[in-house]
């Protein structure tokens, strides 16, 4: 009971309690097994529509008046801590899987957003719409190109009209995406599933997401000694900690999908201490995030480098918990081609 | 401790030359059964460490399954005879052919000592003799099994003299053989030659001999998939060796005597593949491929052999064409249909198909 409360009251924190434009929408209500999941992402997704509906508004009023840049950032930032909790999915609603990679393209080490940014502007569209931006390339599609646009230096997003009305276009671009992922997330996916496909579902999703996350400490950590610090997600921002901290947050809402998730079906099962063992992981993980937002900073420093690998150390060792310990409890093997392939 | 994975393998392999003869096969859905005619054959997983060869009908709905020793990969079918062949994942230790109608086990035959299979091989055109990618242990010296189909699958000839490590080979309607030789001397799975790989798209005669040989630009493309459009192109799709950054074209068609002309997609749509193809099939205006780490396939124009749809699929794994409709299976155990871009259905089939998909015709 208590895990139920702290989950619903985490839920609400993390999707926020800002007003917004978006039309309500409403989960389905079923009984299946899936549906504490479900309603976690829901909750999800609506906060990602609304989020970037927000985002959309604000560019629009920095457009007309020139003034607030700050609000356009911090909404950039909103949006991009709502889309963590979705960001490495692979499973649920194809409709809003097909919209993951518009909303945001990574890893970017050749800078194709900044290149394909510039070639953009070069074509000095002073009318630029959503619908233009969504037969564009991806990279210019969602967060990171506002991204680009707000803070990299080769941007004119701040003195130039045609620029800001191109980041305008983008972030109603990406508001449609949001809102496209929100509604296909009003029917639950799962209903066709038994208990035992949903399990195999279940630890997918997680595992997905926390390979994703994983991913984005290990691509810029490459060898020792050796970082590759532009693999970093936000590294324009410096952001990419905060980003990451909101990812394992968002995995632990779904771990315990107020009482009805993992950490429930567990406890059932009596696995209580694998289950005691996978919170206080997410717990540890969590209460020992670095204060640092930006990890192309801290891998500049060998101290900052060894305060990432750790967590990374962290993470992997969930990894093992879910991917390992989890799975073999409950019988279920893992996106056996997508991770072993031949 | 190598001692003991050996033998029990040769126990599993005893077990499922027993069981998979004397037993009836265990149908996935009795009510249908009747009605359902075998059309697609695939590998699945049954669980953990527990693989099988399922045979479904034309939706991918299973008919039977067989278990497998060990984890399976590519299909050989045989309409005439009805037999099938289920190919052990490289570095693989058997193939067993079975009756797809019946279900029984025809021969389960595995590997010499020094040898093992790459995970595919092909009928003859005319049914009568098996093509296998083989290879040498100690060198990843790539061979070519030929089996007499008539005579309880003898092995009759050995092709060799195109290069290392075999995948997948297929046979053209002229009779041709073409290979997809990965060029990768492994160690097992682990990777020894990674610098100086020599990948091909080698054209053995029906003979044995090797009759063409074209090579991409870049040597660390491991060209490993094939599938034919029915006529003479072939399709290779590739895993990509190199730099993670880099996002190379993952497809390539090809003309006997010709170029290989890489298909185009932009480098940020080629990272979604994740550097790895897994299966390909060509319809007459289309070519569909899937990648299992991308979650996801895509569909080439022949004609302008530009891509134009990039869908997600968890897991996507094997596909083919018949009469022009794509049919692509996931490990996430969806099957989606598919005649061109745009136009698809899904039905979710709770199997977790593995790599590769082949239709009986």
């Amino acid at each position: 009971m208590k895990a139920r409360i702290v989950t619903a009251l985490a839920v609400a924190a993390l999707a926020g309690c800002q007003s917004n434009s978006t039309v309500e929408l409403v989960p389905q209500q079923t009984k299946h097994i899936s549906q504490g999941v479900y309603l976690v992402e829901f909750s999800f997704a609506q906060h990602f529509s609304q989020q970037a509906d927000l985002l959309e508004k604000v560019v629009g009023d920095y457009c007309q008046t020139g003034e607030n840049l700050e609000a356009v950032a911090l909404h950039w930032h909103h949006s991009m801590e709502s889309w963590m909790a979705l960001q490495g999915q692979e499973r649920g609603p194809q409709t809003a899987l097909e919209q993951s990679w518009n909303v945001q393209f990574w890893p970017d080490k050749k800078n194709t957003t900044g290149r394909k940014m510039s070639a953009l502007l070069r074509q000095s569209n002073p009318n630029w719409r959503a619908e233009d931006i969504a037969t564009q390339s991806v990279t210019v599609q969602g967060l990171g190109a506002l991204e680009w646009l707000i803070y990299d230096s080769a941007s004119d997003f701040k003195t130039n009209r045609n620029t800001c009305q191109l980041g305008l276009a983008i972030s109603e671009n990406l508001a449609n995406n949001a809102n496209t992922i929100a509604r296909a997330w009003q029917t639950n996916p799962w209903l066709e599933l038994s208990e035992k496909d949903w399990d195999s579902e279940y630890i997918a999703l997680l595992s997905n997401q926390l390979d994703y996350s994983m991913k984005k400490l290990s691509r810029p950590l490459a060898k020792v000694g050796k970082p590759r610090a532009y693999f970093a997600e936000s590294w324009r921002s410096g952001t990419s900690m905060l980003n990451l901290r909101q990812n394992i947050a968002a995995l632990e809402l779904l771990y315990l999908a107020d009482g009805r998730g993992l950490d429930a079906r567990l406890r059932q099962l009596d696995k209580a201490s694998l289950a005691d063992r996978i919170t206080e992981q997410f717990q540890l993980t969590l209460n020992t995030w670095p204060m640092d937002h930006s990890l192309f900073e801290l891998l500049q420093s060998k101290e900052g480098y060894r305060t990432v690998l750790a967590q990374f150390n962290k993470l992997e060792r969930l990894n093992y918990l879910i991917h390992e310990e989890v799975a073999i409890e409950l019988g279920v093997v893992i996106g056996f081609n997508a991770t072993d392939g031949d | 401790m190598l001692q003991m994975v050996t033998d029990n393998t040769r126990r599993t392999l005893l077990k499922v030359a027993l069981f998979g003869a004397a037993m009836p096969i265990l149908p996935f859905g009795c009510a249908s059964m009747a009605a359902s005619k075998p059309a697609l054959i695939g590998c699945a997983l049954n669980g953990r460490d527990r693989y099988s060869v399922v045979v479904a009908d034309q939706q991918g709905k299973a008919i039977r399954q067989l278990p497998l020793p060990s984890r399976g990969h590519g299909i050989a079918i045989n309409a005439t005879r009805g037999h099938a062949v289920a190919f052990a994942r490289r570095p693989g230790t058997y193939f067993m052919v079975f009756d797809f109608h019946s279900g029984e086990v025809v021969q389960l035959r595995r590997a010499a000592g020094h040898r093992h299979y790459y995970g595919h091989g092909v009928y003859s055109n005319d049914g009568e003799l098996l093509f296998v990618t083989e290879g040498e242990r100690s060198t990843s010296r790539g061979i070519i099994g030929v089996y007499d189909v008539t005579n309880h699958y003898e092995k009759v000839a050995e092709f060799t003299g195109f290069g290392l490590g075999p995948h997948e080979v297929i046979a053209m309607p002229d009779g041709k053989l073409v290979i997809g030789v990965g060029g990768v001397h492994t160690d097992g799975r682990t990777p020894l030659n990674l610098n100086s790989m020599q990948p091909s798209l080698s054209y053995l005669s029906a003979t044995g001999e090797l009759i063409e040989q074209q090579t991409l630009l870049d040597n660390r493309l491991s060209i490993r998939h094939l599938a034919h459009d029915g006529d003479n192109t072939v399709l290779c799709g590739q895993q990509y060796r190199g730099q993670p950054e880099e996002y190379p074209s993952l497809l390539a068609m090809h003309q006997a005597g010709g170029q290989l002309t890489p298909l185009e997609a932009e480098p940020e749509q080629w990272a979604r593949f994740n550097h790895y193809i897994a299966s390909i099939a060509a319809s007459k205006d289309w070519i569909l491929a899937t990648s299992p780490p991308g979650n996801c396939y895509g569909i080439w124009s022949k004609q302008s052999g530009k891509l134009v749809e990039l869908a997600s699929l968890p897991d996507a794994s094997g596909v083919v064409a018949r009469q022009g409709v794509f049919s692509i299976s996931s490990g996430a155990g969806s099957v989606v249909t598919q005649s061109q871009p745009g136009d698809k259905s899904s039905i979710f089939t709770s199997i977790p198909w593995d790599n590769h998909w082949s239709a009986i015709s």
